[in-house]
C-alpha cells in the first residue's frame, strides 16, 4: 500500500478535476434537463417529439461515441475547446436528456386533481407550474435525479480515453511508472467509491422517505 | 450525403467492430445474469455472516467506473502471469460489474415477491434453495423484465469503453477509420447510428418479453 500512499497526493489532485468535472456535469445537466422535461410536460406535440428523439438518441449511443463525436466535431465547427471543456458538453448532453426524461414523467405523475384544483381557485397557469407541479413533480423526481448524478460522476472517467486529466487518467499515468496496478487501482476506486457511495445512499434515503410519507 | 458514402465505403471495417461488440456483449451477458442470481440469492440470505459480505461486494462494484474495473483487469493480468488479450479483460470487467448491476436489479424483484411466497414453498417441502429457484426467481424475473432491458442496454453501451485500452470493437474502429480518410467527427455520427440499431432492438426484445405470453403476436 507504500506505493498508493507515495502517490496519494497526485491523486488526490486528480480527483479533484473529477469532482469539478462531475459538478460542471451534474449542474448544467439538470438545468438543461429540467428546462426540455418542462417543455416537453406542458408543450404541445411537436416540443414533445423533439425531446422524444433527443432522448431516444441519447440513451442508445454509448456516452464514449458522445465524447467523440464532440472532440472531434467541436474544433471543426470553429469552436477550439480544450478536451475536458468538450468531454463535459458531451457529458452534459448525454444526462440532460435523462434528465428532461425523469422531470417530464415526475410533472406528469402528479394528480390531475391537485392540478384542477389549482384552476379552480383561480390560479394562472404559471402559479399552477410554479406553486404545484414543480414542488410536488420534483420531489418525485429527486431520488432517480441523485442517482444520475452518482452516475455522471462515474461517466467522467471515460473523458481519461480523450486524455482529460482526470483521476482515471492520472492512475493509469501512476500504474504505468510503477506497475503497481492492483495497489493504485484499489485506492483509486476507493476515492471513486467515497464519492459515489453517499450520493447512491442519498437516493435510497429518498426514495424510502417519498414511499412513506 | 458523405456520411452515407463513409457509411457504405467503410463497410466492412465497422462491421469487424460491430462483430467485436456483439461478441463482447454475448460473453459478458450470459455471465453476468447467472452470477447475478447467485449473487442474490447470498444477497437475499437472512445470515449477516452471508449478507453482510455480499451487499459490500455489490455496492463496491456498482459505485466505481466500469473505464476503471477494465483498466485493473487490463493491468493487473500481466502481473499475475496472465497474457489475456484485452477483449477478454474488458470482457471479465463488464462482466464483474453487471453481475453487481443485475444482482440488485434482481433483488428489487426478490423483494417484491410476498414473503408468503416463501413459506408456502417451505410448506410444501421444497428446501430453501428449492424455494428461491422454483417459487420465489421465477416470479421476481417477471417483475423485472423492463429494468432488465435498461441494463441490457447499458451493457450494450459500456462495450464500448474497450476502446480505451485498444480493443478494436466499433467505437475504435470508427477512429481507425477516421485516421484513415479525411472525415472527423462525421464518422462517430455512423459509430452513434450503428450503436442506435443494435440497443433499439435489444429493447424492442425486452418490451415484447414484457407482454404477456399469451398475448403475443
Amino acid at each position: 500500500m507504500d506505493v498508493a500512499i507515495l502517490n496519494l497526493g497526485y491523486l488526490l489532485k486528480a480527483a479533484i478535476v473529477t469532482l469539478e468535472m462531475a459538478a460542471a456535469t451534474v449542474v448544467f445537466s439538470f438545468l438543461l434537463g429540467t428546462a426540455l422535461g418542462v417543455f416537453a410536460a406542458l408543450g404541445g406535440t411537436a416540443v414533445r417529439s423533439v425531446l422524444t428523439v433527443y432522448v431516444y438518441i441519447v440513451r442508445g449511443v454509448p456516452v464514449l461515441v458522445l465524447i467523440f463525436i464532440a472532440y472531434f466535431g467541436l474544433p471543426r465547427m470553429g469552436l477550439d475547446a480544450p478536451n475536458y471543456v468538450a468531454a463535459t458538453i458531451a457529458l452534459v448532453i448525454y444526462f440532460a436528456a435523462f434528465v428532461a426524461d425523469i422531470v417530464r414523467g415526475s410533472i406528469l405523475a402528479v394528480p390531475k386533481t391537485t392540478v384542477e384544483a389549482g384552476m379552480s381557485i383561480g390560479l394562472r397557469k404559471a402559479q399552477i407550474l410554479t406553486q404545484i407541479q414543480l414542488p410536488l413533480g420534483m420531489r418525485l423526481a429527486l431520488p432517480p435525479l441523485v442517482t444520475t448524478a452518482s452516475i455522471a460522476v462515474k461517466s467522467t472517467s471515460y473523458a481519461s480515453i480523450v486524455g482529460v486529466w482526470e483521476l482515471t487518467y492520472a492512475s493509469r499515468e501512476v500504474v504505468e511508472r510503477t506497475l503497481a496496478a492492483f495497489q493504485i487501482f484499489f485506492a483509486v476506486m476507493l476515492i471513486y467509491f467515497c464519492i459515489c457511495y453517499p450520493i447512491s445512499l442519498g437516493a435510497t434515503y429518498l426514495q424510502r422517505r417519498l414511499k412513506t410519507s | 450525403m458523405n456520411w452515407l458514402n463513409l457509411a457504405a465505403g467503410w463497410l466492412p471495417e465497422f462491421f469487424d467492430g460491430f462483430l467485436v461488440t456483439l461478441a463482447l456483449v454475448a460473453m459478458c451477458l450470459p455471465v453476468a445474469v447467472v452470477l447475478g442470481v447467485l449473487l442474490v440469492l447470498l444477497r437475499v440470505s437472512e445470515r449477516a455472516v452471508v449478507w453482510v459480505p455480499t451487499y459490500a461486494v455489490i455496492e463496491f462494484l456498482r459505485n466505481v467506473p466500469t473505464f476503471l474495473l477494465i483498466l485493473v483487469v487490463y493491468y493487473g493480468a500481466p502481473l499475475l502471469g496472465s497474457r489475456l488479450d484485452g477483449i477478454y479483460c474488458g470482457a471479465i470487467a463488464i462482466a464483474v460489474q453487471h453481475t453487481a448491476y443485475l444482482a440488485e436489479v434482481f433483488r428489487g424483484g426478490v423483494s417484491a415477491v410476498p414473503r408468503t411466497q416463501w413459506d408456502a414453498g417451505r410448506a410444501i417441502g421444497l428446501k430453501p434453495a428449492g424455494v428461491f429457484f422454483r417459487v420465489v426467481l421465477p416470479q421476481a424475473v417477471l417483475k423485472v423484465v423492463p429494468a432488465i432491458g435498461n441494463q441490457v442496454v447499458v451493457l450494450i453501451k459500456d462495450t464500448s469503453l474497450v476502446a480505451g485500452i485498444g480493443v478494436v470493437d466499433l467505437t475504435l474502429s470508427g477512429k481507425l477509420v477516421m485516421e484513415r480518410t479525411a472525415s472527423s467527427y462525421e464518422v462517430f455520427v455512423v459509430i452513434a447510428a450503428f450503436y442506435l440499431i443494435l440497443t433499439t432492438i435489444a429493447s424492442a426484445l425486452f418490451r415484447w418479453l414484457e407482454i404477456p405470453a399469451g398475448k403475443r403476436r
